[in-house]
């Protein structure tokens, strides 16, 4: 579709720019709803900045960690010029990283400032899905994370893509899990009106998207999927993070933690 | 006109001269020299966290300068994240607003390397994705 867009005169790469329209809306939505929840709009939007670091680190180290064989593989190609170098550094980022990674940031700083780690990170979930889906719709623009080639009237082919084979009617993947995250979005905001108990927000998205997360990755084409198995490393993933947000629903010893 | 001041208790706006709040009963007097114990906890925390704010701020400028340094906008990134960490540990410590512009600054710069970075990446990164994809 469009990997680049001219803004200005400057060429921007459209999947940099929708994953940075998807933060700002993101964190401004969720540091406006803080405030009824009695945590002033600076406190949280501090708190996402660093979200936002750690999810940058985790999405990244985990899209490094799958593919390490292949690095180690192309070593040569690879470490043979900065342009190359960076290259690889700049694109590839996994959700799941950035997911555990935003959460570990928001952790540790609410453990080192000494704010109320679940309430903020909670006030937070709803804006997930709803920056997963800017992001998506980036990949779409781009051309990355594409689906199976079909031959139907839903094939979109990709003519100028730098990721996905062009010329052939893909599935456009992207632009469904875009969707599924938007109606998550919106469930998650009417879910989360009035204060649940704690972990329920977290828990009833992690849910969701595992769920869905698991079967769309039936659909995907990629490449660096890394297979191991039967099931890609999402796959696998999904599979923990179900197994993690069952426990946080029905969990027994967390249900009875107070809401801090 | 005379100058009026809000009680700190139940927020009812009230003559500045007035010893206590007519509607709550707090006083006034007490409540008006309490700046000063604060003033000297700044002046306390000043030097650690000043240097932080000045670190972050320079490090924003610095930041926001790699933008138009093609791949030193990689660097950038790196500027930006230490600064927007010092920068709010400075302003948790005492709100400042050099604090405040580090932490602003860094945040700018960040988005605008990490658009820059990624905009590099697909215009030279071409290539090299092709050849991946035949992997």
């Amino acid at each position: 579709m469009y990997p680049v867009i001219n803004i200005f005169g400057f060429n921007v790469a459209s999947y940099g720019l929708m994953n940075l329209l998807g933060f700002g809306l993101g964190i401004t939505l969720a540091s406006w709803r803080a405030k009824k929840r009695g945590i002033s709009f600076e406190q949280e939007f501090l708190l996402l900045i660093h979200v936002c670091i750690g999810v940058i680190i985790g999405a990244k180290l985990l899209f490094l960690l799958i593919n390490i064989d292949y690095i180690w593989l192309h070593k040569e190609i690879l470490f043979q010029s900065m342009d190359n170098l960076i290259t690889y550094l700049g694109g590839g980022f996994v959700f799941y990283g950035g997911l555990a990674g935003g959460i570990i940031a928001a952790y540790l700083y609410c453990r080192y400032y000494q704010e109320p780690f679940l309430k903020m990170l909670e006030i937070a979930v709803p804006s997930i899905p709803l920056i997963h889906a800017m992001g998506r719709i980036g990949c779409f623009l781009a051309g990355c994370c594409y689906g199976i080639p079909v031959n139907s009237w839903l094939g979109v082919t990709f003519t100028r893509s730098p990721y996905a084979p062009n010329g052939i009617p893909l599935f456009p993947v992207q632009l469904l899990e875009a969707g599924i995250n938007l109606i998550l979005f919106m469930v998650l905001l009417i879910y989360a009106r009035q204060e649940r108990k704690p972990f329920q927000v977290l828990g009833f998205y992690l849910l969701f998207y595992s769920l869905a997360r698991f079967i769309l990755e039936y659909l995907r084409f990629d490449e660096t999927r890394g297979i191991y198995g039967i099931l890609s490393t999402s796959q696998w993933i999904s599979i923990l993070v179900l197994a993690v947000a069952i426990y946080l629903l029905l969990g027994k010893r967390i249900r009875q933690v107070p809401s801090a | 006109m005379s100058e009026s001041v809000y009680c700190p208790n139940c927020n009812s706006l009230q003559e500045s001269g007035a010893m206590f709040c007519p509607q709550c009963g707090t006083n006034l007097s007490a409540t008006t020299e309490q700046p000063a114990p604060v003033a000297d906890q700044n002046n306390s925390a000043a030097n650690p966290s000043q240097g932080k704010a000045i670190a972050s701020l320079v490090l924003g400028i610095v930041a926001v300068i790699c933008i138009f340094l093609g791949y030193g906008a990689l660097l950038g990134i790196v500027l930006a994240i230490v600064g927007i960490v010092l920068g709010t540990s400075a302003k948790k410590e005492a709100p400042s607003s050099m604090a405040t512009a580090g932490v602003v600054l860094s945040i700018i710069a960040l988005a605008l390397c990490i658009i820059s970075f990624l905009a590099c990446v697909a215009c030279v990164g071409l290539l090299f994705s092709v050849e991946s994809l035949y992997y």
